[in-house]
């Protein structure tokens, strides 16, 4: 591409040569033309000799911008125009003369034109080109006023690159006998040169020529310069005599070993693993401090060089020495081999350990070990696996079957003996123990976990085992106690203590799940229970009245049962409107917004009002009901709700009473009024005593008994909103007895 | 064989239904003894001779409607065809699976009732 330039550049310098063409104009003052010469007229449309003695207006009519410059030039205004004409650029001055009139000049210029427009092409080319170069190339002006400059070494240099710059700018010495300004001279006096150059700490081959235009008249120079630093420095020894050569090599040498050595130590210095270097011998070559600090090694120890000393050492460190031996001997025999294996320590530490051999070329020269202390990183992995493993077991609404598999769990990777306890109203209930087998440890004594079960964590000895216990607890209390047996010759840390209390608090999580599950459940079967008996309960009464009513209105039954048919009725009526009476009341106690009317009642008085209307269950059941009462039975309470207490009371006598004899006793006292109800039917169950004043509970099957199951918490809440308390006890002789305290005088808080 | 000679018994803890459906059966011909749970009904039955057809409640103190059920199928009155009457949601399901020859729901239907009793009591 450069050689094509080039060729077009000549082929330009010919065309302008052949096309020459210039041509002078002479006006008077007046604007009539005296004289007009030139091969260029022609070119200009203008005959020779044609117009001498013409109004210069005339002749360049069909050229109106020069017209309107001869104008201006005639009035004192010099000026100068591009012309294109045919394809041809003429640049025309016009000159004002002294004494009046104007000097026009017309030059044909399309040759020079085109040229400058090809060099400035071949220059772009040329600097996109040297931009690739590690050196530079420039031309400069007769001033050696730099023209072009471009190429990598600019950059290498740091040269400025400002406009119209001059090459003494360039030397920073400025310094006139400076070879670079020399050269440039002695081009501009035609004289080439080539020489060796350093220049802003690098190393250049210069050479720099004359710049010719056509006819061989010097313009400037042309530069052209190569870096050389590599192979300058590589020659500097040249010259000097062998002996001297040499010990300039050897310290060259030494000197950049010493610095890869540097390097190479602070490197080693610097790793986070600890490093370690022997040769095939055993021979320790180079260690770095991590080395020594992670296997707890004096300094001194690791200055007398021998690895065996070392591995005797560290060796006891660890679970299996002899594995570890048999690494290292393996090694030893096997030098052109990479390894790694994992070192696990007594104390729970872990280490990766990498090694390479050391070779120089082909030749193994000793081996690099690598040693990486993983303990954190494996500790954070295993106790993601335990609790992903754990938290998986815990998933499980068998509670004890999940606790007994997280047991074996940590009994695999944590302990000798895992005990889990469970709070219990005497103390502490063991719910199991595993146990890695073979194991000689006792089960640990309660104390601990007694200290656990109160909520906090210990670690603790028991005899050269040691212990930790943990509660089991979320954010509500504590409901047992985790206790683990370390194996022999662990000890038990604070991160282990961390772990297992992490561990306590999911089994914690998991009982309460499970807990609130089967509450859940509990719930819901009472719930639909309660449904069906409800339905039970209603349809009782309605199938009653049905029947009545329809075999009156068939016919089936003849107006003499029409007096019987209204009494059953009547009964179902209130049996109806006492279940939904006790419906609402259950709504209104869930609610707390269970209303009393204190008024004076005798109680004694109440309670033979009330039995006086079960008659006819009595009689039925074949249950006899004695009533006793003693000392002052009156007392500040609410009528209605009362009734309400002892009509359940009763009925439920009646009903469980299985036809045997019902007690029913009134005792006062200046600050307690008790009722006692006894009956000796089925009893109560010791279990049932609490839960049976829950609502939807009952002591026995709803198969067997109707009712809804909330007749004694409708009891309970009446009785607690009267002041009073109410308790239910199984006789041991048999039967149910039901004993309600009420303090006769309302208290300030009731 | 005239409604005189069949024999009801009503089982049910429930006074007021007991007594009600022994006045339509009797009104309707039938005798009819009443029981107030399964043992009273266990000893009804062997003292009151041939009985026709038993009307069974499902819940109640004592011995339950299914438990008496049970005993009777595997006694020497296993072939007295029973028709199971309760309030129980489920008193299809239960009747069929105690081995029941019928049941009614309650409140029962009147016409039904009779109708009931009339197919089960023909002897």
């Amino acid at each position: 591409m450069q050689m094509v330039g080039m060729a077009d550049l000549h082929t330009s310098e010919h065309g302008q040569a052949r096309e020459g063409g210039s041509a002078v104009f002479v006006v008077d003052a007046s604007g009539v033309v005296r004289v007009a010469e030139g091969d260029g007229l022609a070119a200009l449309g203008i005959q020779a000799g044609g117009v001498t003695g013409h109004f210069a207006s005339s002749i360049l009519g069909s050229r109106p911008r020069m017209l309107a410059a001869l104008h201006r030039v005639l009035a004192g205004e010099p000026d100068r125009l591009d012309l294109a004409i045919d394809h041809q650029t003429f640049e025309v001055r016009f000159e004002p003369r002294t004494g009046g009139g104007a000097l026009v000049l017309a030059q044909n210029v399309t040759a020079s034109r085109r040229l400058r427009l090809e060099e400035r092409a071949a220059e772009r080319f040329l600097a996109r080109a040297l931009r690739a170069t590690t050196g530079a190339v420039w031309t400069t002006d007769r001033e050696l006023r730099l023209t072009f400059l471009q190429g990598r070494a600019l950059d290498t240099t740091g040269v400025p690159r400002a406009e119209g710059m001059t090459v003494q700018e360039l030397v920073s010495a400025r310094d006139p006998n400076d070879p670079l300004i020399l050269r440039h001279l002695e081009a501009l006096g035609g004289t080439g040169q080539s020489f060796r150059y350093p220049y802003r700490g690098r190393c250049f081959e210069m050479a720099i020529d004359p710049v010719r235009v056509a006819g061989g008249a010097i313009r400037g120079c042309v530069g052209v310069a190569l870096d050389v630093t590599a192979r300058a420095d590589a020659e500097s020894c040249h010259g000097l005599p062998p002996e001297a050569r040499e010990a300039a090599v050897a310290k060259e040498t030494t000197r950049r070993l010493e610095r890869s050595l540097s390097v190479a130590r602070a490197a080693i210095d610097a790793a986070a693993d600890g490093l370690l270097v022997v040769d095939p011998q055993g021979h320790i070559v180079a260690y770095n401090q991590r080395f020594l600090a992670l296997w707890g090694i004096p300094r001194e120890l690791a200055e007398e060089r021998d690895d065996t000393t070392l591995v005797r050492l560290v060796h006891e460190q660890l679970e299996d020495p002899q594995a570890f031996l048999r690494g290292v001997r393996d090694l030893y025999t096997s030098h052109d081999v990479e390894s790694f294996d994992v070192l696990r320590f007594k104390d729970g530490r872990v280490f990766e350990r990498y090694s390479i051999p050391q070779k120089v070329g082909d030749h193994v020269v000793g081996r690099v070990w690598s040693f990486r202390d993983v303990t954190e990183r494996e500790r954070l992995l295993h106790r993601a696996e335990f609790f992903a493993d754990a938290t998986r077991l815990l998933g499980s609404l068998d509670v004890e079957k999940a606790l007994d598999s997280v047991a074996h769990l940590v009994v695999k990777s944590l302990a000798e003996v895992c005990a889990v306890d469970l709070a219990a109203d005497l103390g502490v209930r063991r719910l199991l123990v595993v146990s890695r087998p073979g194991a000689q440890v006792k089960t640990p004594s309660p104390e601990p976990q007694l200290a656990a079960l109160s909520g906090h964590p210990t670690l603790f000895m028991m005899g050269d085992a040691s212990c930790l216990s943990v509660p089991l607890s979320t954010s509500g209390p504590t409901i047992g106690a985790l206790t683990l047996v370390a194996p022999p010759g662990r000890r038990y840390t604070s991160a282990d203590l961390d772990l297992a209390m992490e561990l306590g608090r999911r089994a914690a999580l998991s009982l309460e799940n499970a807990r609130l599950y089967r509450a859940s459940q509990e719930a819901l079967r009472a719930r639909e229970e309660f449904v069906s008996v409800a339905a039970h309960e209603i349809r009782g009464p309605v199938a009653s009245m049905h029947l009545a009513v329809q075999g009156l209105r068939q016919g089936v039954l003849d107006g003499g049962f029409l007096p019987r048919a209204l009494d059953v009725i009547e009964r179902e009526d209130r049996r109806l409107t006492r279940f939904v009476d006790e419906l609402l009341d259950i709504t209104k106690v869930r609610a707390g917004r269970l209303a009393f009317t204190f008024e004076s009642v005798d109680l004694a008085e109440l309670v033979r009002t009330v039995a006086s209307r079960f008659t006819a269950e009595l009689s039925t059941s074949g249950s006899s009901l004695s009533l006793a009462s003693r000392g002052p039975t009156v007392g500040q309470w609410d009528r209605f709700r009362l009734e309400q207490v002892v009509t359940n009371l009763l009925s439920n006598a009646i009903k469980f009473g299985q036809g045997r004899p019902i007690d029913v006793s009134v005792v006062g006292h200046d600050d307690l009024t008790t009722l006692t109800v006894r009956d000796r039917g089925i009893g109560i169950s010791t279990a049932m005593l609490e839960p049976i004043f829950q609502p939807f509970e009952r002591a026995v099957s709803s198969r067997h008994y109707g009712g809804l199951g909330l007749g004694l918490y409708i009891v309970q809440a009446i009785v607690q909103g009267l002041g009073g308390k109410v308790k239910a006890e199984s006789p041991t002789s048999g039967g149910a007895c039901f004993q309600v305290e009420l303090p006769p005088k309302r208290s300030a808080g009731s | 064989m005239a409604r005189r000679d069949r024999t009801i018994l009503v089982v049910d803890d429930d006074e007021d239904i007991r007594e009600t459906v022994r006045w339509v059966l009797e009104s309707s011909g039938y005798v009819v003894k009443t029981a107030v749970d399964g043992n009273d009904a266990w000893s009804k039955l062997h003292s009151n001779g041939q009985v026709s057809l038993i009307l069974l409640d499902l819940m109640m103190p004592g011995m339950d409607g299914g438990r008496f059920l049970t005993l009777l199928r595997n006694s020497r009155h296993d072939k007295v065809p029973v028709v199971v009457m309760s309030g129980h949601h489920a008193t299809p399901e239960t009747a069929q699976e105690l081995g029941a020859e019928g049941w009614l729901v309650k409140p029962v239907e009147l016409d039904d009732l009779l109708e009931s009793v009339r197919k089960f009591a023909a002897g």
